[in-house]
């Protein structure tokens, strides 16, 4: 049942081969039995998830079912789920039962998902590794010594162990498409404003986005459909109406002009992986792509640009955590600055305090216009390249990240070296363009993800790129041993 | 260009955080990796906010909101509340 | 040493839309603590602003009142510090582009000076919560109620030379944001709050010294003592060699002195930047000609209106036109008594009407008699129902007890004495009873005529018509 995709699931449930609650239990059981070794779940939301299995088989019976009806999936515990612990990977929230469901919560409801329980997370989305949780770190399922990648790690992880079918996810400088490619799943990350963020705890307002993962492009794509669309409630929804990206699947690849940055291919690149991309790259030119190198001049500057631009946001989105409607909250605070300074400092993690000092700091008077105005500068340049580009190609493809799965702990001694871990990704969060992560090939038994980037809007086209990849190529099949 | 306790000190209290002198070598770090940009000349170059520069969408002057306030403050302890407020250590003004 | 006061007014008026600018939560005076703040005003994890678009719209009329640039762009700014009455940690404000730029605002003072003064900007953002300190020991309450209503901060030049002046510049732009109606103006609720910056400096400097900020001051009359107050410190200061702390203070109007706030010591670093979560604010000119057909007559064209259609001179016109609810309760009036009874009615408010309100201290809202109480009054003048005295007589009464002042004049037994059988018989009396006085009259001592007149109006209790009564007395003294 673990290894089918959402539509053939789906035709099973609506031919009545096996129920929703068959289908639920079974995934609760995988969570019990493989989970302890990941550590990929914050909450488990058993009774819930049968009940509502229990529903949606009654509306499959009654014809009325979707492609989603009765479909176990999993949240990252950074989309408020109401009536149900509400985390984002921090003690400030460990208490947090959050009071309402976030949109896309609301969506993936209404088109009949299940939801089996919260995924692990770097806290308030902030890490590559999710070593950064308060719930301890994710491990992978292809190496248990090693990261699962972050913020997403969580869902990463249960994805790639096959403890549900799909998982929500968010992404503000990699953290769909980076996790993704270290457990060897797909994730897409869309267009700023294609998702609603409405219910989804902020991290750096104007890069993060939220997307799904599974482990085909065609998962993601179902689960995009129910996602996306324009939400009143958000300000920076756009008022667009989604294709379907189902559908469009199954366009032909020829033609099709792909990009190659030669910055993305530099001598630095683990040889190793940049010859799995350049396989990737061969069968689509094999389905009738054709290659072109394009430069992205102003890719170096993408770090140094988000680490400005994301902590700033940080800094400022993070202030409500004060611990006085909601949070952790001290005991014996001896006045209120006392309570305010302990509140936030014993709820937050290192991490956190690191990027809300540096945010603080390119926000203060007399440095703002030098580093936050600057970078926002810089992020113009960064976006121009792309938008160049894409006069010329019609998806820019490379390594989603520059390594593979490292060992737990072993960055722990500077955050910088962890940064780095993004420098293909950052990119497309400053000019808010979508990117997916697919299963490329695999290095000592690790997997090697490679992106592919779209055109604003076009996340129909990034996903019929991969799905046709994943026609040809099983490396989105294969499960780590463990978890078979 | 590098963090000095004090600077460390200053910033620690806009945020209200307190740390301890540990920190200041993390930040320096992550100084110098951003201090990159200011190598690059970005006259005439306009600050980009968003993907796409839409306008504000408005909304209908409406109340659509009823009061929440048992489901809200179901967040905090009984310590924390009294007559419907939220109670905090006493603000001296 | 000559010493010239500078002020500059800071005015946060509270628009009066239903829902807050931010979010669909009420925005109702009164309401029990916290039942008007919803996730987004609480500053929940996740939640969003969405701009309530009547907020925009205020602004423009503001914008147009006051002969304003109205910014085709704005850009709303968060304003980041820490209080527990600031959900979110921050205020979103507009800093860098307001939505209203380079207005004027026409004042005149009680002497009649006429000045007019630059509004600098004029911005939108959301209001704090309030903080209850009083009821608890150790601990003060939070109510949420208020966090997020809509502010429109109306920002004047600091070109007001005098306390009169400011108090003259607020109380013109308190009626006009109630001529607007995008403000209920009730200052003890909060709805209009002021913060004055003072500062002084020798006769002929041009340069501006070190101005401190008096803030939310409640009143007309605060505000006036508050900046005289603070203007003399500030002046004893400088004359005994110190130097004038740019600070935030507080008026006491028990003490009728200002102190320092406590907590405003290190200048805060807010640390403007333009809010993630919103859009620029893009403002068409289709959009402000739609604002600009749903606006009010404006105070100064009604003023001129009135001098022209209702016959008043300027000052007349500009106590009619103080407030707009006050020219309505006029103009209504006047409809009902009928065109021909104007000066009339004029009169009547401008003399008893006005004096009442005065005196109880009241506003024109407030009045318990209804415009067609008022009419009914004015057309038993005009139809000599009532003497110009007894008509005050029935007005107190109609003050006190609202009714048809009909039922007054009937249960008072007031009407007037037209019957010119009848006065001419009172006439009769009075003049048979003081022969005395009479040959005083007729020999010469033209000045006791009011002795007559007082005589006959004592007989006839104030009923007799006056005209009627000199008439037939001169006709009879003769």
């Amino acid at each position: 049942m673990h290894t089918k995709s959402i539509l053939e699931t789906a035709k099973d449930l609506q031919s009545k081969k096996i129920s929703s609650v068959e289908l639920t239990t079974h995934f609760l059981e995988r969570i019990k039995k493989f989970d302890p070794k990941l550590n990929s779940l914050i909450t488990m939301a058993a009774e819930q998830a049968l009940t509502n299995a229990s529903l949606a088989d009654q509306t499959i019976a009654a014809g009325q079912a979707g492609p989603l009806t009765g479909i176990p999936i999993l949240h990252k515990d950074i989309f408020c789920t109401n009536g149900i612990k509400t985390s984002c990977g921090s003690k400030m929230l460990d208490n947090f039962i959050a009071p309402y469901d976030a949109t896309l919560v609301k969506k993936l409801k209404t088109a009949g998902a299940i939801m089996l329980g919260k995924t692990n997370m770097d806290e308030f989305a902030m890490g590559s590794s999710n070593e950064n949780s308060y719930y301890g770190p994710v491990r992978n399922p292809w190496n248990l010594e090693c990261v699962s990648g972050g913020s997403s790690g969580g869902s990463a992880a249960a994805i790639a162990a096959r403890l549900a079918l799909a998982a929500t996810a968010t992404d503000t400088g990699g953290s769909i498409r980076q996790p993704a490619a270290l457990c060897g799943v797909t994730g897409i990350k869309p267009t700023y404003g294609l998702v609603s963020r409405f219910g989804m705890v902020a991290f750096a307002s104007s890069l993060d986005q939220a997307g799904p993962m599974a482990n085909s492009a065609e998962d993601c794509a179902v689960m995009l459909q129910a996602m996306a669309g324009f939400d009143p409630n958000d300000s920076t929804s756009v008022e667009k109406t989604p294709p379907n990206y189902v559908t469009h699947l199954n366009d032909s690849l020829a033609g099709l002009k792909i990009g190659l940055p030669h910055e993305f291919f530099s001598e630095q690149l683990n040889p190793e992986i940049a010859k799995v991309v350049d396989n990737a790259v061969k069968e689509l030119e094999k389905l009738g792509a054709v290659v072109k190198e394009i430069s992205l001049p102003n890719t170096h500057l993408s770090i140094p640009v988000y680490y400005i631009i994301a902590p700033a946001e940080c800094s400022s989105n993070l202030a409500r955590y004060d611990g006085i409607r909601f949070g952790y909250r001290c005991s014996n605070p001896k006045d209120l600055e006392d309570f305010y300074v302990r509140n936030r400092s014993e709820g937050f993690g290192k991490e956190v305090k690191r990027r809300i000092l540096i945010g603080t700091y390119v926000l203060s008077a007399g440095y703002y216009d030098a580093f936050y105005v600057k970078a926002q500068k810089i992020r113009q340049l960064i976006a121009n390249d792309f938008i160049n580009a894409f006069k010329e190609v019609d998806v820019i493809i490379g390594p989603t990240t520059p390594e593979l799965a490292f060992k737990i702990g072993s960055k722990n001694t500077n955050p910088i070296e962890m940064y780095l871990s993004d420098i293909y990704t950052t990119s497309l969060n400053l000019a808010g363009l979508p990117g997916l992560s697919m299963p490329g090939g695999m290095i000592n038994n690790l997997p090697v993800g490679i992106q592919v980037i779209g055109n604003y809007f076009q996340e129909a086209k990034i996903l019929n790129v991969a799905h046709q990849f994943q026609k040809v190529t099983n490396w989105h099949t294969q499960i780590p041993a463990e978890f078979v | 260009m590098s963090f000095t306790q004090n600077d460390v000190k200053k910033l620690a209290y806009l945020a209200r955080l307190a740390v301890d002198h540990s920190i200041v070598e993390d930040l320096d770090r992550i100084l110098q990796l951003v201090n990159k940009i200011s190598e690059i000349n970005t006259d005439h170059i306009p600050p980009m906010a968003h993907a796409q520069e839409t306008k504000q969408r408005l909304r209908e002057d409406v109340v659509t909101e009823p009061d929440v306030r048992t489901i809200m403050q179901s967040e905090i302890p009984e310590s924390a509340k009294a007559a419907g407020l939220y109670l905090v250590p006493k603000v001296v003004e | 040493m000559e010493w010239e006061t500078v002020i500059g007014l800071e005015v946060h008026v509270q628009l009066n839309t239903k829902a807050k600018i931010f979010s669909g939560a009420a925005t109702t005076y009164g309401a029990a603590p916290n039942t008007q703040a919803c996730a987004i005003d609480l500053g929940l994890p996740g939640v969003l602003p969405v701009l309530n678009g009547e907020t925009v719209k205020m602004a423009i009329k503001l914008g147009l009142a006051t002969n304003a640039e109205i910014a085709e762009r704005s850009v709303f700014d968060r304003k980041n510090y820490f209080y527990p009455d600031l959900p979110k940690g921050y205020q979103i404000s507009q800093f860098t582009y307001p939505i209203v730029k380079n207005g004027r605002l026409n004042i005149e003072l009680e002497d009649g000076t006429k000045r007019t003064i630059n509004i600098t900007r004029a911005h939108l953002e959301e209001d704090a919560g309030k903080s209850i300190h009083e009821e608890f020991r150790a601990s003060s309450g939070i109510d949420l109620n208020r966090a997020g209503i809509a502010l429109l901060e109306i920002v004047s030049e600091p070109e007001l030379r005098s306390a009169n002046e400011a108090v003259a510049y607020l109380k013109t732009l308190h009626a006009l944001v109630k001529y607007l109606d995008i403000c209920d103006g009730n200052m003890q609720e909060g709805s209009f709050r002021c913060d004055a910056n003072v500062s002084v400096r020798p006769k002929g400097e041009t340069k501006l010294g070190t101005r401190a900020e008096i803030k939310n001051v409640n009143s007309f009359k605060f505000v006036e003592k508050a900046i005289l107050v603070e203007v003399d410190r500030q002046i004893a200061i400088l004359q005994s060699g110190g130097k004038v702390i740019q600070e935030t203070r507080l008026y006491d109007s028990q003490k009728n002195e200002t102190r320092p706030m406590r907590s405003k010591e290190e200048a805060n670093d807010y640390r403007y930047f333009p809010d993630p979560d919103l859009h620029p604010v893009i403002i068409n000119q289709a959009f402000i000609d739609a604002v600009k057909q749903t606006m009010p007559e404006l105070p100064a064209a009604k003023h001129a209106r009135f001098m022209q259609q209702y016959m008043l001179n300027d000052y007349e016109a500009k106590i009619l036109t103080a407030s707009k609810a006050l020219a309505n309760f006029f103009e209504n009036t006047v409809q009902i008594a009928g065109q021909a009874n104007t000066k009339l009615t004029a009169n009547l408010m401008l003399g008893e009407v006005n004096a009442a309100l005065n005196r109880e201290a009241k506003d024109i809202e407030q009045i318990a008699i209804t415009e067609q109480q008022l009419a009914k009054l004015v057309q038993r003048i005009a139809d000599n129902t009532l003497s110009g005295k007894l008509a005050k007589t029935v007005f107190e009464l109609l003050w006190q007890n609202p009714q048809d002042p009909d039922l007054i004049i009937e249960q008072q037994g007031l009407k007037q004495v037209t019957d010119l059988g009848a006065i001419e018989g009172i006439v009769d009396t009075v003049i048979a009873n003081n022969p005395k006085q009479v040959a005083d009259y007729r020999a010469g001592k033209q000045q006791i005529f009011g002795f007559f007149v007082g005589q006959v109006m004592k007989v006839s209790q104030g009923k007799a018509n006056p005209e009627q009564v000199n008439k037939i007395l001169q006709d009879k003294l003769r």
